[in-house]
């Protein structure tokens, strides 16, 4: 029922989808699984017209589409329950269900009680009891993700895209989505179906599409591939010599953290890490690897968590005293909490260390700030348009070369850098690859956080596999033995 | 399998339901009491001179407050009614004293103009992407300059009895703007309750994104709201220009913080997403009793600015608890996954 | 449970907030006659003199008063306060108004209830109010107009700064011309400018006229804005002191103006008495309130008050004159 052939997608020049071929069956469920930023969402995006292609056509129920507008693609059939959720938490389950297609009068006034007559109706159908009035906020989130299934219904969708509705589902709110997800195939409804959870995706799909750095790479039935080919279409590539050597020594113990937690999104979080190494952490988006080092600065408020730095227990209440003590963290969102994008990079590299550069009066020298800088232009080759550029004229690989220079600037002896190289180009990130390396040589220790699994094995010495807010595996990369498959089995359920 | 049930929506409906009619009635019951206990002390209060007064007090303010409410549903704000407001009267009295128009006209003229300055303000706010405040902002500042500039800082007086009527005239025995706010009040407020064309403010307040992915042209929909707030502006303008039979450029001055704390008292949650045209009656209704009260009990008025300020920041402060309690809410239901998961895995090797 | 604390809670506030109004001025229910005065720029220290002479005159009769208006220019809201003062039931209203014709609708309902309303200072002619209290600016020109001919005689050659098109203005000037000539029929005016009602656009006119008239030897300020800028421009001429002094006259009781009275920089300012004002308002609201045996003539039915404007006079202030040091201290309130 729905076609895709060769379609391309690109954003600022970066190519996502590279001419993509697709097809969903009128009652399957189609399974669509690839690593994050392997281009799943921006095609589910671009089937449910919230983006416009770049080329390739789209054929639905035999006819050439073209969504402008995601009503346009509702009408024509598609509906899409989103991964964060689309519903209206103030109003009712009935009116968010409706929402765009009212029961209502030919003078707009909405006709409540057929409204909420319809929600049940749909509701029955799917054999689920919501109370149609009930405000949709004090639905739980499985709940709502069954609202947001009743409202497709409502729109009669033959094709709908679930992207990753059971990211935040319990066990049990799982089994009763698939309740309702079998009933809708046997109606002979279409259903994509996006979700990490492979073991999910083998009880749920009848075929697989994998997707890997925008290309699709196969599409099989179900009952042909095992867990083990799915791992191996995803990863793919193999991890070439492109990271620096592992470290040559590691020496004791420099920091140590016990039982921290943050409410809702890190449990008894216990590790260590040692002068030289590099400690990697994996994970899937949302399992709490950055919200734990968050917490560990303090950034947001952790409820539990004792440290030790060289054997003495520091308290770590704020980020600054963190950095006085020696323990800097790198924001993974560089425009929001990493740089100031107005000013020029000597203030962006002095900004947490201004105190150091005093000339003779006591007052902050911006002539020893610039020459700083320079030493910095220099070791990480930061590319310049001119001296005085601002931070956001700079590429995104050079201005992460500058967030890394603030942050080695107040001499840190623990370094936790969260995405070192989202969105940098190769060569820049290699090159801060080499500079992590060097500076853990220099008897640092780095931790690095990172959604990219090849720079996750290829930069650390030991890994901590995250799922769900705990550390479910932790692994020596010492000799460089750890696969992605080895990873991604922590990472994911079973 | 069994239907899946869900009790909790159930329950969580009606103390939803409850919270919100809690804060009204004690909004109400807070408002009566005042009105109770300044008659029991003072006397003079519960007479049908003083409540004519207390509630022209602040009917333009209220009449502004109406279309406000639209606009912080809706996720935004508009400071420019007062300017607007102090505009329609000028414009009106110019059309009728200078330029001679019938009234009817004049009126007419001065409405659509103040639609089009509403528009223009909707316009920007989603042209530039900037935030309300500054644009609405600006609008205020430009506007009452404008206002000084084309009358020299004099008023123009000199109506026709058929426009003061407007002001000062009765219909059933209550004065005209009275009439006409609880006219479009309870019209607005079956629109705003009822009609799928306002509904959309609700979804657009909760979140644009949301809004746009259910397909609603946010932007159209934000400017018409904005028209909306300055056509009552406008209306509340020509209404006082006719009460006090006089267009003057300092009328209103500080009308749109009185309107935006009537919204604010009225449980309408600032940030968007939430609030009710009976909330805001009832909070411009508490505002009115408020003042009157100072003004009856002979307290210190310099105490009265602090006063309602006082209560601008409990409603505002009100409204930010009832944020958070939600926030934690979502954040307690990721715990106890948490918690499921990890008993339900215990055991699992690593 | 919680809906019933919550009602309880709201229960008790309002307990707290009743008794909060009852507490603070559960006296001035008692007091048998209470008076208000309605203002616009509420707080300034000019209407604060005049509502401390309203509140002092009410004490020697053991009456009680209260300040309304809002602290802008906002005279819409004074018109409401004055409704609600009438609906509340006081026995007088003495009112200042921000705008003329703003306030007549409620001055007229006033009357037309029985309520005694006069204007002080800033009068509302088109209203029904009893009377006007306050300066009459023709008089307070002509005593400024009739010291500088005391001064210097015949031979005063005078440069006014003004803003035009202001009835108060013209009148003040008009005043002033007819005092100069009183004493000094040799005496002339020979240049006006337009300061704009601006400070530095004071001085820039002022500078320009003292270079084109040398001859000039006064300035007369015709309202209260441009004594600095005045004082400025005879700087820049070089002729701020020594016996070519030009003699600028100020129109403020502010206290920086007083402090150059003091020492000598401006050689006089004129005085209004807005305590005076205050006084006489309450006096004449007291009056109209209690009847006599001969009706008010033009207002059957109030008390006896002047059929004509009372004017409250002004104080040509001099280095030296105790009532500048008296000026200085604000009044208790």
């Amino acid at each position: 029922m729905l076609d895709l052939r060769g379609v391309t997608k690109s954003f600022f020049g970066n190519q996502v989808l590279h001419a993509v071929d697709f097809n969903v069956r009128a009652g399957e469920v189609h399974a669509l699984i690839g690593e994050n930023g392997a281009g799943k969402s921006t095609l589910v995006n671009i089937i449910a017209g919230i983006l416009k292609r770049d080329g390739g056509d789209i054929m639905f129920d035999g006819k050439l589409v073209d969504f402008g507008h995601p009503l346009e693609a509702m009408t024509a059939g598609i509906s899409m329950v989103h991964q964060e959720l689309s519903l209206v938490p103030n109003i009712s389950v009935a009116e968010n269900i409706y929402l765009r297609h009212e029961k209502s009068n030919t003078l707009g006034f909405n006709d409540w009680r057929a409204m909420r007559r319809g929600a049940a109706e749909i509701f029955e159908r799917m054999g689920v009891d919501i109370d149609p009035a009930a405000p949709v906020g004090s639905l739980s989130v499985g709940m709502q993700q069954l609202v947001e299934v009743a409202k497709a219904i409502s729109l009669n969708a033959r094709l709908i895209i679930m992207d990753e509705p059971t990211s935040s589902l319990s066990e049990k709110e799982i089994a009763e989505l698939f309740v309702v997800v079998r009933d809708l195939k046997a109606r002979g409804i279409g259903i994509i179906f996006i979700s990490h959870k492979l073991s999910e995706l083998f009880e749920i799909s009848d075929r697989l599409t994998v997707f890997r750095d925008g290309q699709h790479i196969a599409t099989k039935d179900i009952a042909e591939i095992t867990t083990e080919d799915v791992i191996q279409m995803m990863v793919g590539r193999h991890l070439g010599d492109l990271f620096p050597p592992k470290a040559s020594q590691i020496g004791d113990v420099v920091f140590e953290c016990t039982n921290v937690s943050r409410f809702g999104y890190v449990r008894d979080l216990t590790f260590n890490l040692r002068r030289g190494e590099i400690l990697g952490l994996a994970g899937l988006v949302g399992s709490g690897r950055t919200e734990a080092m968050r917490a560990i600065v303090n950034a947001d408020r952790r409820l539990s968590g004792r440290f030790k730095l060289n054997d003495s227990e520091v308290s770590l209440s704020d980020p600054f005293e963190a950095m006085r003590r020696g323990i800097v963290y790198v924001s993974e969102d560089r425009k929001q909490s990493g740089l100031f994008l107005g000013y020029d990079i000597s203030a962006n590299i002095g900004a947490s260390t201004l105190q150091h550069y005093r000339n003779r009066f006591g007052m902050l020298s911006r002539a020893a700030l610039r020459n700083k800088a320079r030493t910095y232009v220099d070791t990480m080759s930061i590319r310049l348009p001119n001296v005085l550029a601002r931070t956001i004229d700079l590429s995104g690989g050079n201005q992460q070369k500058v967030l890394l220079a603030k942050a080695l600037d107040p001499q840190p002896t623990v370094l936790i850098v969260d995405e070192p190289t989202r969105g940098v180009d190769v060569g820049a990130k290699s090159l801060i690859h080499a500079r992590l390396r060097e500076l853990a040589e220099s008897g640092v220790g780095v931790v690095i956080v990172s959604s990219e699994m090849p720079e996750v094995i290829g930069m650390s010495d030991r890994i901590l596999v995250f799922r769900n807010g705990e550390v479910t595996a932790e692994l020596d990369n010492r000799s460089g033995a750890v696969t992605q498959e080895m990873v991604m089995t922590h990472a994911t359920h079973h | 399998m069994p239907p899946i049930i869900d009790r909790q929506s159930r329950a969580q409906r009606s103390a939803g339901q409850k919270t919100a009619l809690v804060q009204y009635i004690g909004l109400f019951a807070i408002t009566l009491a005042i009105l109770l206990g300044t008659q029991l002390f003072f006397g003079n209060v519960l007479t049908a001179a003083n409540l004519e007064v207390l509630a022209m007090n602040l009917v333009f303010e209220g009449i502004m407050a109406l279309g406000m409410t639209f606009v912080v549903i809706s996720g935004g704000i508009d400071l420019s009614v007062a300017s607007v407001f102090a505009f329609a009267e000028i414009l009106v009295a110019k059309l009728m004293v200078e330029a001679g128009l019938p009234v009817p006209a004049a009126i007419v003229i001065t409405l659509v103009t103040c639609t089009g300055i509403g528009a223009l303000n909707g316009f920007m706010i989603v042209a530039f992407r900037v935030h309300p405040i500054i644009i609405t902002m600006g609008t205020l500042l430009t506007l009452r300059g404008v206002n000084l500039a084309i009358t020299d800082g004099r008023s123009i007086s000199g109506f026709s009895e058929g426009f003061v009527f407007l002001g000062s005239g009765k219909v059933l025995g209550i004065n005209f703007p009275i009439v006409f706010f609880i006219v479009t009040a309870l019209v607005l407020g079956v629109l705003l309750a009822n009609h799928r064309f306002f509904r959309q403010l609700y979804v657009i307040g909760g979140g644009e994104r949301p809004a746009r992915l259910s397909g609603i042209n946010v932007n159209r929909v934000k400017i018409i709201i904005y028209m909306l707030s300055a056509t009552l502006a406008g209306a509340a303008g020509i209404m006082a220009a006719a009460r006090y039979g006089a267009a003057h450029w300092g009328h209103g001055n500080l009308a749109e913080l009185k309107a935006i704390a009537a919204v604010a008292v009225g449980g309408a949650n600032i940030n968007g997403g939430s609030g009710t045209i009976g909330g805001t009656v009832l909070g411009v209704i508490f505002l009115a009793v408020v003042h009157n009260a100072f003004v009856t009990s002979a307290v210190n008025t310099f105490w009265y600015d602090v006063v309602s300020g006082v209560m601008l920041l409990v409603a505002v402060l009100l409204s930010r608890l009832t944020q958070r309690r939600n926030l934690f809410a979502q954040l307690r239901i990721r715990q106890a996954k948490m918690d499921q998961i990890a008993t339900s895995t215990k055991g699992e090797s690593l | 449970m919680k809906s019933m604390k919550n009602l309880l809670g709201v229960a008790a506030v309002s307990a707290v907030i009743a008794a909060g109004f009852a507490s603070t001025s559960a006296r001035a229910q008692e007091a048998p006659e209470h008076y208000a005065m309605v203002v616009f720029l509420k707080g300034s220290e000019f209407f604060n003199w005049a509502y401390a002479g309203f509140q002092d005159a009410a004490k020697t009769v053991g009456a009680t008063t209260e300040l309304q208006g809002p602290a802008d220019w906002d005279a819409s809201a004074e018109a409401r306060a004055v409704d609600q003062l009438v609906a509340k039931g006081v026995k007088g209203i003495a009112v200042t108004a921000g705008d003329a014709d703003t306030l007549v609708a409620s001055i007229n309902a006033a009357m037309d209830k029985s309520v005694p309303v006069l204007t002080f200072d800033s009068d509302s002619p088109k209203s029904k109010r009893l009377l006007f209290v306050g300066t009459n600016n023709f008089n307070a020109g002509f005593a400024a107009g009739k010291a500088i001919g005391e001064k210097h005689g015949d031979n005063a050659r005078a440069g006014i700064s003004l803003f035009p098109g202001n009835d108060a203005v013209n009148q003040r000037i008009q005043g002033f011309k007819a005092g100069l000539a009183s004493v000094a029929p040799g005496a002339k005016v020979i240049a006006e400018v337009n300061d704009e009602g601006d400070l530095q656009k004071a001085e820039q006119v002022n500078t320009a006229m003292l270079q084109a008239n040398p001859e000039i030897n006064v300035i007369f300020c015709a309202h209260g804005n441009p004594a600095t800028g005045a004082l400025a421009a005879t700087r820049n001429v070089g002729r701020d002191q020594g016996d070519n002094k030009i003699d600028v006259v100020a129109w403020a009781i502010d206290v920086p103006i007083l402090l150059g009275v003091q020492e000598g920089e401006f050689t006089m300012t004129v005085a209004q008495n807005p305590y005076m004002m205050g006084v006489q308002s309450f006096l004449q609201l007291w009056s109209a309130a209690h009847p006599t045996q001969f009706d008010n003539m033009n207002h059957p039915g109030f008390g006896n008050v002047p059929t004509a404007d009372l004017d409250t006079g002004v104080k040509i202030l001099m280095q030296g004159d105790p009532a500048v040091e008296a000026l200085m201290t604000p009044p208790q309130l």
